[in-house]
């Protein structure tokens, strides 16, 4: 019985430094953010108790509420992106690097590249191609003669060019990680394939697509989080007004316009700001929850 | 079920990032020396280098003196960096008379500048000197009500202010800032050699102004330089045009005897949204969203001309030192030109200083009328005080009119309903005005319900 005690200190002993750190970085302002959405609070004077008005303000306000519910709206759409585009892209990215396509070394050198620029460096690259006025692309279309755009400007294009650029930007590290994957699955298992006289369509469906799953549940998990809380990219190509009709407005993009940009009541509003947050980390949970129901199917026994 | 918790975790990061969100660095310089106090001797010293700079020849041994004797070291912070050559003009002057005080500053550039001040203010690590935008919004009174500025009716000699100066930075009857004697106005900035090349002339009356639009488009030039993303500067357009648009209406915002939301105010604006539609700020005009392509349009030679802040006359030149830069205020339609200008505001000081007295002789020199003609010189500013001469040619371009005029804006902030802040929606929706998201009406509808 004391010798089972003594075992059960050692594990706390072992647990509690991460766990004390933890909780001092992680739950502790977590459940700040929670107590302060409760308050109206300008970060200078007295925090005065709120109740449920920043809530109130956020669900029901006749300006407020139509923001936030669409910036909700663009960041699943962003996600429904990631999960349904920009996964599938890096999967075959990997794939064509696995079977060795010519130039492969430097192709795959080119495609992880923009994953180590920061996003103020890329969005300030997009900026620079397509600006109407001073950006590239316009300029080479007015030389061609051919008809010029207002990209970011254009409600039908901004969208997609930012999921272009995220593409861009994030193929190389969703890519790394299939390829990763890829070159685990035992040769001999893909050999044995070629013996019973399957095409290469049935291995890369039947084997390397299946084997391949849980790799798929880690990018997913990161490009989810990713997605949910993006912020610089549309901050630097549209502003913090998400654009023209709020096309890249979303939910880190009214946190900051509520909470710092002096949009509600003309002063910083911190206690708006975390009822805003506290809402979001409902909505990852369950987001969260959801998607890892569905990616718990992908985990197999080695 | 590890996989679970590792999906839990990294969302509750998020959250918490989003808890830690917004801090930013910005550029610093410094400049200066080192040890401590004697305020009341500050006070005649500045006063005595202000003589100085006036051309009195008076010079005190004592403010010498004090000069020497006083030391420590002060941290600034100035909103933009557009304000970096008269801010280092300013502390130039300072430190030839107070050559033991370090002086270094910061810019918190972009829209972070409040929210920066706030926390550092609440940390108690406020910067000992810094700017706000006195009572042209709230920020300033909601950093007295924190109790966090020195009030400094009685700490500053404002003898060499004009006195409607002042206005900007008293609350209350009480001095918390230390205004610029510089009219911050708005201009119809153009490209001179343009003008030259299509044989362009500064129009005399409005509908010769609207018709120079239309011979810029016609001549492959982007008539106005213009963005649609940031509220202020469709301000910084909209205010001038208004002027010129109904010189009358404008007139009467100075006492009130006009709302803000009146029917010209909402004519005004349809007719900037017709120029939109005619390509007048460019046939992608909604793609142009920050100030940066604003500015380099114009000053790459895409741009005719550009309406905007009088302090962007040193942004222009400095992006471009071969640009030939004019300026004028668009006429009204009897030829009649105004300024639409508002006193700028200068700094306050943390009441909770570690350097209180350094600050204090600092914020004294700021009243100087030394202090106040190398501001001005700085900026190549319109000067707003009869002892301060305007700091540049492009200055007298842009003073050269009949008339000053009350700036909209400042009409929203002024008289609003008590607990409204009408600034607030104009810095909210006026992008979407101009981008199609809401109507004219609607916009003025909205304002209209929080004002007087």
């Amino acid at each position: 019985m004391n010798k089972k005690r003594k075992k059960r200190r050692n594990y706390l002993l072992f647990i509690s430094p991460g766990f004390i750190m933890y909780s001092i970085f992680i739950i502790v302002p977590i459940i700040y953010v929670v107590y302060l959405s409760f308050f109206h609070w300008n970060g200078l004077t007295e925090k005065t108790f709120a109740g449920l008005s920043n809530f109130q303000l956020l669900f029901t306000d006749q300006k407020i509420a139509p923001d936030f519910w669409h910036a909700v709206g663009n960041n699943l759409k962003y996600l429904l992106c990631i999960w349904f585009i920009v996964t599938p892209l890096q999967f075959l990215t990997a794939y064509f690097f696995y079977i060795k396509i010519p130039a492969y070394k430097y192709i795959k050198f080119m495609v992880f590249m923009p994953y180590v620029i920061s996003s103020t460096i890329v969005s300030f690259f997009a900026t620079m191609i397509f600006n109407p006025n001073i950006g590239i692309l316009n300029r080479i279309l007015k030389m061609a003669g051919l008809p010029q755009g207002s990209w970011f400007g254009d409600i039908h294009q901004a969208f997609k060019l930012f999921i272009l650029i995220v593409l861009w930007q994030s193929a190389g590290s969703g890519m790394m990680i299939f390829y990763s994957n890829l070159l685990d699955i035992p040769r001999d298992v893909l050999e044995a394939c070629s013996i019973d006289g399957a095409t290469e369509w049935q291995k890369f469906w039947r084997i390397l697509v299946p084997l391949s799953l849980p790799s798929c549940a880690s990018t997913i998990i990161m490009s989810t989080i990713w997605a949910l809380s993006v912020f610089d990219l549309p901050y630097i190509l549209v502003g913090s007004t998400g654009g023209v009709r709020g096309v890249l407005d979303f939910v880190n993009l009214v946190f900051y316009r509520y909470t710092f940009g002096s949009v509600l009541n003309a002063q910083s509003n911190y206690g708006f700001g975390a009822a805003i947050s506290t809402v979001m980390l409902f909505v990852i949970a369950v987001v969260t929850a959801i998607q890892n129901k569905v990616l718990s199917r992908f985990e197999y026994e080695n | 079920m590890k996989r679970k918790s590792a999906g839990i975790l990294l969302c509750v990061a998020m959250t918490t990032a989003l808890a830690g969100c917004g801090s930013s660095q910005a550029p610093s310089a410094s400049s200066g020396a080192a040890a401590s106090s004697a305020q009341t001797e500050t006070s005649s010293a500045a006063v005595s280098e202000s003589a100085e700079a006036t051309g009195t020849t008076k010079t005190t041994e004592t403010a010498e003196a004090a000069g020497n004797d006083l030391s420590g070291s002060l941290t600034i912070w100035e909103h933009n960096t557009s304000f970096e050559t008269s801010l280092q003009g300013v502390i130039d002057g300072f430190k030839k008379k107070y050559p033991n005080i370090d002086v270094e500053y910061e810019f918190k550039d972009g829209d972070q500048y409040y929210n920066l001040l706030n926390i550092a203010v609440q940390s108690g690590d406020a910067p000992d000197i810094f700017w706000t935008n006195g009572t042209a919004t709230n920020n300033m009174s909601e950093l007295v009500k924190a109790d966090a500025l020195l009030p400094l009716t009685d700490v500053v000699d404002t003898s060499e202010l004009p006195e409607n100066c002042l206005a900007i930075g008293t609350l209350d009857g009480t001095l918390y800032s230390v205004p610029w004697s510089c009219v911050d106005t708005r201009a119809c900035y153009y490209n001179k050699d343009i003008f030259e090349k299509e044989g362009f002339a500064i129009p005399k009356t409005f509908s010769e102004f609207e018709e120079l639009l239309q011979k810029e488009k016609d001549a492959g030039y982007i008539p106005i330089s213009l963005d649609s993303g940031s509220s202020w500067d469709l301000l910084f357009a909209y205010e001038p045009v208004l002027s010129a648009y109904d010189s009358a209406y404008t007139e009467g915002l100075a006492d009130y005897s006009v709302k803000a939301t009146d029917q010209p105010a909402r004519d005004c604006m349809n007719e900037m949204l017709s120029w939109r539609d005619k390509g007048y700020f460019g046939d992608n005009f909604l793609g142009v969203t920050d100030g940066d392509a604003m500015v380099l349009t114009f000053t790459n030679g895409d741009a005719a001309m550009c309406i905007a802040g009088s302090w962007d006359a040193n942004t222009f030149t400095d992006n471009n030192p071969n640009l030939k830069l004019g300026a004028f205020q668009i006429p009204d339609k009897d030829g009649k030109t105004g300024m639409v200008g508002t006193n700028a505001n200068g700094f306050s000081v943390f009441k909770n200083s570690a350097n209180l007295d350094a600050a204090k002789a600092f914020i004294q020199y700021c009243a100087t009328t030394e202090a106040q003609q190398a501001w001005v010189d700085g900026q190549g500013a319109v000067s707003g005080n009869p002892n301060v001469k305007s700091g540049s040619e492009i200055a007298g371009e842009i003073a050269n009119c009949d008339t000053t005029y009350t700036s909209w804006q400042s009409v929203l902030a002024n008289h609003a309903k008590e607990g409204e802040n009408a600034s607030t929606l104009f810095e909210n929706d006026m992008t979407k005005v101009f981008t199609g998201e809401m109507t004219t009406d609607d916009f003025f509808d909205e304002i209209a319900k929080v004002m007087q």
